[in-house]
C-alpha cells in the first residue's frame, strides 16, 4: 500500500507542531498519503478563471473605529492560564532548563 | 415526565401566555429527557442556571414566540455561564471570558440556553466519532451514527429534547446530520449570522445556523440571529422576516439540480426518494430542470486544500500556554508546545493540522493552494450563472444513509466524502438547508438539501415549507407521543 517516508510524516508534523510516537508515524504515513491522492486530483483541472476566491464575502468589510476600547477584564483572561506568577503567564524556556 | 416538548412552538407559546405552563416547567421537562438520553447528545449542561433564567421569566411577553423556549448550543460557541470544549480533550476545562454574539441575541429574546451539546472535536467529522467525549447516537437507530459535526444538536431536537439546537456548518455540518436525524438544518448566507465566539474551524466557510424540528420554527429562529454585530468584520448583519414566504405556492418557480447530485455516487434509495420530490414539485408548477456544474465533482479535495490549509492556522493558538489542556515536563518552549498539542489533540485534528500545514507551506501555496482558490472562484460563478435563470438548486442532502458507529473509521477520507454534496455551497457563501423528504425501507430519514442564492433564505423557506406540508411526515424517532 502506498505511504509517506518517515522523513515526509516527521516533517509535515513538525509543520503542525506535533510530536508522533512510532505507532501514530507508521499510522499516519499510510493516512497522510490516501489524503495527498485525494488532494492531487486537483491537478486533473486546468481552471481558466484569473482570481482566486479567498473569501465568498464580496461586500467591503467596515473596519473597526480606531479608538481605545476595552474589551475583555485582564485578571480573567489570566485566570485561563495554566501556570501563573501574579499578573503574568509563566512559561517554559526557549532553552533547556 | 410531561411531553409539552412535542408541541409546536406556536401552541407552546400560547400555553406560556395564557400560564397553563410555565418556563420552570419547560425546564425540568428538558432536564427529565436530558436525565434519561441514551443518545450523548450533550456535553455539558447546566441545570441550575436554566433554572435561575426560567424562575426570572413571570411575566410573558406575546410579541416574543420564542419567550421562555429552551434552546442548546453546540459546545464550539463560547459562553460565560458554562465550559465550552469544541469537542476536545484540548478545551476540556476551558471557561470562555465572553459571550458569543449568538448568546446575547437569545438572551434578549429570554430564551433559556439549557446546554452545550456534543460534536465532532473541533467540528472536523462527519459522524460524531471524533469527540472526545465519544460518539452520537441517532435517534431512529441507536446502533447508527448522529451524523455530523453538529450531532448533538441534530440528535437532541430530532428526539425531542430541545425545540430548538443551534449548529455550525463549514463543508455540511448542520445539513448532513440534519438529514441523518430528520431534521430541519440551515446554514445561512456567509455574513448573515456574527461568527464572534465561535471557535474557528474554517474562517471563510463556517458559518451558525438553526437547526429545528420543522421550517417554521427554522425561519422564527433565524429571524433573532443576524442582528449586526461589529466585533465579526464579515458580518453583513442584514435583518428580516424569514417567515413571510411560507406557505406561498410554488407555481412558476424554477429550480436547477446540478448533473452530479443525480449521478451514481448517491445511494438508489435516497436518488429514489429525491427523484419523487422532483416530481411533485413538477406536478405543482415548478420546472425542474438539469445543470452542470464544472468542478463540483472535486468538492472533496478542494476543501481539504482550503478549509484544511485555514483549519491548521486557527488551531495554531491551541499552544497550551493561555488556555487549554498544557503537557507537564517539557525541557523547552519548543517541546512543550509540541508535547501539548499531541497529547491534546484526537487523531482527526492531528491529520488535518498535518495536511494543511503542508498545503501553506513552500511551493505548494502556489501549486494547490492558489489553485483551489481559482476552481473555489469557477465554482461560485457557476452558481451566479444558475441564479440568473433559476430560483434555487435542489439535490439531496448526503451521498448515503446513516451507518453503523465505527464503520469507516479506518478511511481517512470518508469524513469528507460524507460532505461531498454539502461542500461547494459553502465554497461559494450560498445558503443551504435540509429538509426531511421521508424514509428508507429500514425506515432512515433522507433528505433534501435546497440551495438558494446569497440572501435568498426566505425563498428556500418557502419551497421546503412546501415540501414539508405536502409529506406531512411523522418526523419523531419511536412515533409521535403528542397525544
Amino acid at each position: 500500500m502506498d505511504k509517506l517516508t518517515r522523513e515526509e510524516v516527521l516533517h509535515v508534523a513538525d509543520l503542525g507542531k506535533l510530536d508522533l510516537n512510532e505507532e501514530e508515524i507508521d499510522r499516519f504515513s499510510y493516512q497522510l498519503k490516501s489524503l495527498f491522492n485525494e488532494i492531487d486530483k486537483v491537478n486533473e483541472i486546468d481552471v481558466s478563471v484569473e482570481e482566486g476566491m479567498i473569501s465568498p464575502l464580496d461586500n467591503k468589510c467596515d473596519l473597526f473605529e480606531d479608538e481605545y476600547t476595552i474589551s475583555q477584564n485582564t485578571n480573567k483572561l489570566i485566570e485561563n492560564a495554566p501556570e501563573r506568577l501574579e499578573n503574568f503567564i509563566e512559561v517554559a524556556g526557549v532553552f533547556d532548563e | 415526565m410531561s411531553n409539552y416538548l412535542n408541541k409546536d412552538i406556536t401552541e407552546l407559546h400560547s400555553l406560556l401566555v395564557d400560564k397553563t405552563i410555565t418556563p420552570v416547567d419547560l425546564v425540568n421537562e428538558v432536564f427529565d429527557k436530558i436525565e434519561a438520553d441514551k443518545l450523548n447528545c450533550f456535553i455539558t449542561t447546566n441545570k441550575e442556571e436554566a433554572l435561575k433564567k426560567a424562575e426570572s421569566l413571570t411575566e410573558p411577553d406575546e410579541n416574543n414566540i420564542l419567550w421562555g423556549l429552551p434552546i442548546a448550543l453546540k459546545d464550539n460557541m463560547v459562553t460565560t455561564s458554562m465550559r465550552t470544549t469544541a469537542g476536545s480533550k484540548m478545551l476540556e476545562n476551558f471557561m470562555s471570558v465572553y459571550d458569543a454574539h449568538i448568546v446575547d441575541l437569545i438572551n434578549e429574546k429570554d430564551m433559556i440556553i439549557v446546554g452545550k451539546t456534543n460534536m465532532d472535536e473541533f467540528a472536523m467529522g462527519s459522524s460524531n466519532q471524533t469527540s472526545y467525549f465519544g460518539p452520537v447516537r441517532n435517534p431512529w437507530n441507536n446502533a447508527l451514527v448522529s451524523g455530523g459535526s453538529s450531532g448533538g444538536s441534530a440528535s437532541a431536537v430530532s428526539s425531542r429534547i430541545v425545540p430548538f439546537a443551534l449548529g455550525s456548518d463549514t463543508g455540511g455540518s448542520i445539513r448532513q446530520p440534519s438529514s441523518f436525524c430528520g431534521i430541519v438544518g440551515l446554514k445561512p448566507t456567509y455574513g448573515r449570522v456574527s461568527r464572534y465566539g465561535l471557535i474557528a474551524f474554517a474562517s471563510s466557510l463556517d458559518q451558525i445556523g438553526p437547526m429545528t424540528r420543522n421550517v417554521f420554527e427554522n425561519a422564527t429562529l433565524l429571524n433573532i440571529l443576524c442582528k449586526k454585530d461589529k466585533r465579526d468584520l464579515t458580518h453583513i448583519g442584514k435583518e428580516e422576516d424569514f417567515t413571510r414566504l411560507i406557505g406561498e405556492s410554488i407555481s412558476g418557480m424554477k429550480i436547477a439540480v446540478p448533473e452530479f447530485y443525480i449521478s451514481d455516487v448517491i445511494d438508489t434509495q435516497v436518488l429514489d426518494k429525491f427523484n419523487e420530490i422532483k416530481k411533485m414539485l413538477e406536478e405543482n408548477g415548478a420546472t425542474v430542470e438539469t445543470v452542470k456544474v464544472p468542478y463540483i465533482d472535486y468538492a472533496v479535495p478542494l476543501y481539504q486544500i482550503i478549509a484544511l490549509g485555514e483549519a491548521s492556522s486557527n488551531l495554531a493558538r491551541f499552544d497550551g500556554i493561555k488556555y487549554g489542556y498544557s503537557t507537564q515536563n517539557a525541557k523547552n518552549i519548543d517541546e512543550f508546545y509540541k508535547k501539548t498539542r499531541s497529547e491534546g489533540f484526537g487523531d482527526e485534528v492531528k491529520r488535518r493540522i498535518m495536511v494543511g500545514s503542508f498545503m501553506l507551506s513552500g511551493k505548494n501555496v502556489l501549486e494547490y493552494y492558489n489553485k483551489a482558490l481559482k476552481i473555489r472562484k469557477s465554482i461560485a460563478n457557476s452558481f451566479e450563472e444558475i441564479f440568473k435563470k433559476y430560483d434555487l438548486v435542489i439535490g439531496p442532502t448526503t451521498t448515503c444513509l446513516p451507518y453503523e458507529i465505527g464503520e469507516f473509521l479506518q478511511d481517512p477520507n470518508r469524513s469528507f466524502m460524507d460532505d461531498v454534496l454539502t461542500i461547494p455551497v459553502n465554497m461559494a457563501g450560498l445558503p443551504g438547508m435540509n429538509v426531511p423528504i421521508g424514509f428508507s425501507k429500514e425506515h432512515l430519514p433522507i433528505g433534501m438539501q435546497i440551495i438558494g442564492n446569497k440572501w435568498e433564505e426566505a425563498v428556500m423557506y418557502k419551497l421546503a415549507s412546501f415540501v414539508e406540508k405536502e409529506l406531512s411526515l411523522d418526523l419523531v424517532p419511536g412515533g409521535d407521543t403528542n397525544e
